[in-house]
């Protein structure tokens, strides 16, 4: 079974049940498994990871600011070493550690999701929550434009160079905001306003309901799939719960 | 009583004002649109021909604040009382700027889009975007990606979802601003059919005189906000085609004089550059530029004109070859050196606009290059003098007309006082005049003894003002040659899609179409 077979609401379904198991999750035991599960699920969805790698390089990058920060700050467990005012506690690490769990669950289940169901599909699945296709559609017109916003800023920043601004630099890139920026925000403020016009002269709101080109509807197995993930989540939450009461 | 029953649109505007403005951007504006007119409306720079687009489609009063004292009425009915996103049942609109009106993902979806919105069966929407692609010569193109669409494609898919709506009117401002030669002629021989055979009435603002006046049977002249004249195209291209001449005339004389120069400006030996997506850029290209040349690159829409222009001033690194201008290679150590002697004058002005006032715009590179107060204000003004900016040197950049921001553009590059200029569709989005304008400065600094590279598929432009043409073809060099020899290479260049035959033939083929 291809990714591309599943229902936008079925991703939406596993993406919320990742996010309740890195926050339920309490062991780096527990997290590792369901981290594991997730890259599973898109290996073999997908096939490869590829499109993982650079946020993979922000985790490890986000990893290590959490252990240092983690090793500065925690004041849980014993001390085990010192160094003047620097003191390491033994819980310091393992908290490091699900910390960083954690927010990869959450990263990757979000990066899994966003990236799994195109912008029509995210269109129609929140038509079928019954929000109004003027909200709804918007999310396939961010997705339009930003490749065409970028390459703008591209193609202003190239005009600014040829004027003998340089932006080589970190601090050659921030002196060479005001010259960049001001003339990309004109040019977005004017695309907004002539997007708005087009889209209005071509009916867009004249009445509640549209025809769209395309439809998503559940499957068998995706009622299967959302039903078994919903259970889970339940029974999850309730066995966490039960115990506090 | 005839005239009653065809006519379908009414707009008598006696003043339309916007907020903080003094003088009126429309004022004593009176006509009738009939069932099956092809109306072209011309007229100089912010002259008020996109205003007055936008009165008759509703944009103005519904989406942009004006106070307008007036009416326009369509099929009977006061726009004023109608919802915007109703007017789609009455108009088809096509702005400038078509990468702003492309909404969909695709093609299919973008044109779809409209008939989404109509509530229009599944069935039909399939049937009729297949119809419209192929109308404007798109068919195949329905998963194609809307981002990966040249500007002349994109143009076409905006003009196909505005097609497709099946509006009585069809108004298009500028539609093609983006499209080569070839592109323009195929365009308006197809609105000419669409309106010979389906009788469909449309309202055009028009770029260039050429090709379009074949398919129109009225012509209204706008200035300051005011329809002044009112032509059958034959009379108003007797009365443009003289003005031409005359200026064709003293340009001629002095591009023939042209001696070519032993020093070498920049020279490309075997450059080919490829895109990270794999798209060629252009390939092989030899080309020596001399020290006086007024060199114009023509070729269609992707032959790799743009490419070479960022390629020779490193803004792009070539795949393979080498370039060297002013004897010194484009390495990262001699980038900037060579930058502050060569001036780039960008498509869209607004791509750098960025300051306050004219004089602080104007003043941005030579601040960099740490000047001194005295001198800057100087070039300041000397630069704003040559363009003819200089008593709005105060202004905000942004209250001038497009031509005029262009013109504030070579004057921020002139401060520099560059040896090598080079522009990149200089004239594109401006009418007539205000692009004759632009390169009769050129020109002027042309012979002033300043280089010139002029990227255009402009063909009327090149031939007026170069001294020597360079065609770009399928991203390479067909030909390199002296404008004084264009007539010997005629043919060749029309087989390149470049058809010189076409200036100034208005009318000339007997059937009222051109030899495309």
């Amino acid at each position: 079974m291809g990714l591309s077979m599943l229902d936008p609401r079925t991703k939406l379904a596993w993406y919320v049940l990742m996010i309740c198991f890195s926050l339920i999750s309490g062991t780096a035991v527990q997290l590792c498994v369901v981290l594991l599960a997730g890259i599973m699920a898109s290996l073999i969805l997908t096939g490869s990871l590829k499109q993982y790698k650079v946020v993979i390089l922000i985790l490890l990058f986000l990893g290590l600011q959490i252990l240092v920060v983690q090793l500065i700050f925690c004041r849980e467990g014993v001390l085990i070493y010192q160094w003047g005012i620097l003191e390491i506690y033994s819980e310091a690490l393992p908290l490091a550690i699900t910390g960083f769990l954690k927010a990869s669950i959450i990263v990757f289940a979000s990066m899994q999701f966003f990236t799994s169901a195109s912008p029509q599909e995210f269109t129609l699945m929140l038509m079928k929550f019954k929000i109004p296709y003027r909200f709804s559609m918007l999310v396939g017109l961010s997705v339009r434009f930003l490749p065409l916003m970028k390459a703008e800023y591209i193609s202003i920043i190239d005009s600014q160079r040829t004027r003998g601004l340089r932006m080589e630099s970190a601090w050659d890139n921030l002196k060479g905001i005001f010259p960049t920026f001001l003339p990309f925000l004109y040019r977005s403020v004017r695309r907004a306003t002539e997007t708005a016009l087009a889209m209005e002269l071509r009916g867009y709101g004249r009445t509640k309901t549209r025809t769209f080109t395309s439809d998503i509807a559940l499957k068998s197995y995706d009622t299967v799939l959302i039903f078994a993930m919903l259970a889970v989540i339940i029974i999850s939450l309730i066995s966490k719960v039960l115990p506090l009461i | 009583m005839k005239k009653i029953e065809n006519t379908i649109a009414k707009v008598t505007i006696e003043k339309l004002v916007f907020p903080h403005e003094e003088k009126p951007a429309l004022k004593n504006i009176d006509f009738e649109i009939n069932q099956g007119d092809f109306i072209v409306i011309t007229g100089g720079v912010a002259s008020g021909k996109s205003i007055l687009l936008h009165c008759i489609t509703g944009a103005i009063p519904h989406y942009h604040n004006a106070e307008l004292t007036g009416r326009v009425t369509i099929m009977g009915q006061n726009i004023k009382d109608m919802r915007l996103n109703k007017m789609s049942d009455y108009v088809g609109y096509m702005m400038q700027e078509p990468q702003n009106q492309i909404i969909g993902l695709d093609v299919y979806e973008d044109v779809a889009f409209g008939l989404g919105n109509l509530e229009i069966p599944l069935k039909e929407i399939d049937q009729r975007v297949k119809d419209t692609l192929e109308f404007v010569g798109l068919s195949g193109y329905e998963s194609r990606q809307t981002a990966s669409l040249s500007g002349g494609q994109a143009q076409r898919v905006v003009l196909a979802s505005v097609l497709a709506l099946n509006a009585p009117i069809l108004i298009l401002d500028q539609p093609t601003a983006e499209l080569d030669p070839q592109g323009r002629n195929e365009l308006y021989k197809r609105l000419g059919q669409l309106n010979k055979t389906q009788n469909q009435t449309i309202v055009l603002v028009m770029d260039r005189i050429e090709e379009v006046l074949n398919y129109a049977n009225r012509v209204f002249y706008i200035q300051s906000g005011e329809i002044v004249k009112q032509y059958l195209p034959e009379a108003y291209y007797q009365e443009q085609i003289e003005h031409r001449k005359e200026k064709i005339k003293c340009l001629t004389s002095v591009n023939s004089n042209h001696v070519k120069s032993s020093e070498m400006i920049a020279k490309i030996t075997d450059v080919s550059y490829q895109y990270k997506n794999d798209l060629l850029g252009c390939e092989d290209i030899h080309l020596d530029i001399f020290k006086g040349d007024f060199l114009a690159i023509i070729g269609l829409n992707g032959s790799g004109k743009s490419t070479l222009a960022k390629l020779i001033i490193g803004l792009l690194k070539p795949s393979k070859g080498e370039i060297k201008v002013f004897n010194q290679p484009l390495s990262k150590e001699k980038l900037a050196e060579i930058r502050s002697r060569v001036g780039f004058l960008f498509q869209n002005p607004d791509y750098q606009i960025f300051a306050s006032t004219l004089e602080e715009e104007v003043g941005f590179s030579l601040r960099l290059r740490g000047d001194i107060y005295e001198k800057i204000e100087q070039k300041i003004e000397e630069s704003l003098e040559f363009v003819g900016l200089l008593g709005y040197k105060k202004m905000h950049p942004h209250r001038l007309s497009r031509g005029q921001r262009q013109l504030l553009a070579l004057a921020s590059i002139l401060v520099s006082d560059p040896e090598f200029i080079i522009a990149d569709e200089p004239t594109s989005g401006l009418d007539e005049n205000q692009g004759y304008m632009i390169m009769d400065k050129l020109f002027h600094l042309s012979k002033n003894g300043k280089t010139i590279l002029l990227i255009t598929h402009d063909l009327t432009m090149a031939k007026d003002y170069s001294n020597r043409l360079v065609a770009l073809h399928d991203h390479r060099i067909q030909l390199d040659i002296s404008t004084r020899d264009l007539d010997q290479h005629l043919d060749t260049l029309k087989k390149i899609g470049l058809n010189f035959h076409n200036l100034i033939s208005f009318r000339e083929v007997k059937d009222g179409t051109f030899n495309a």
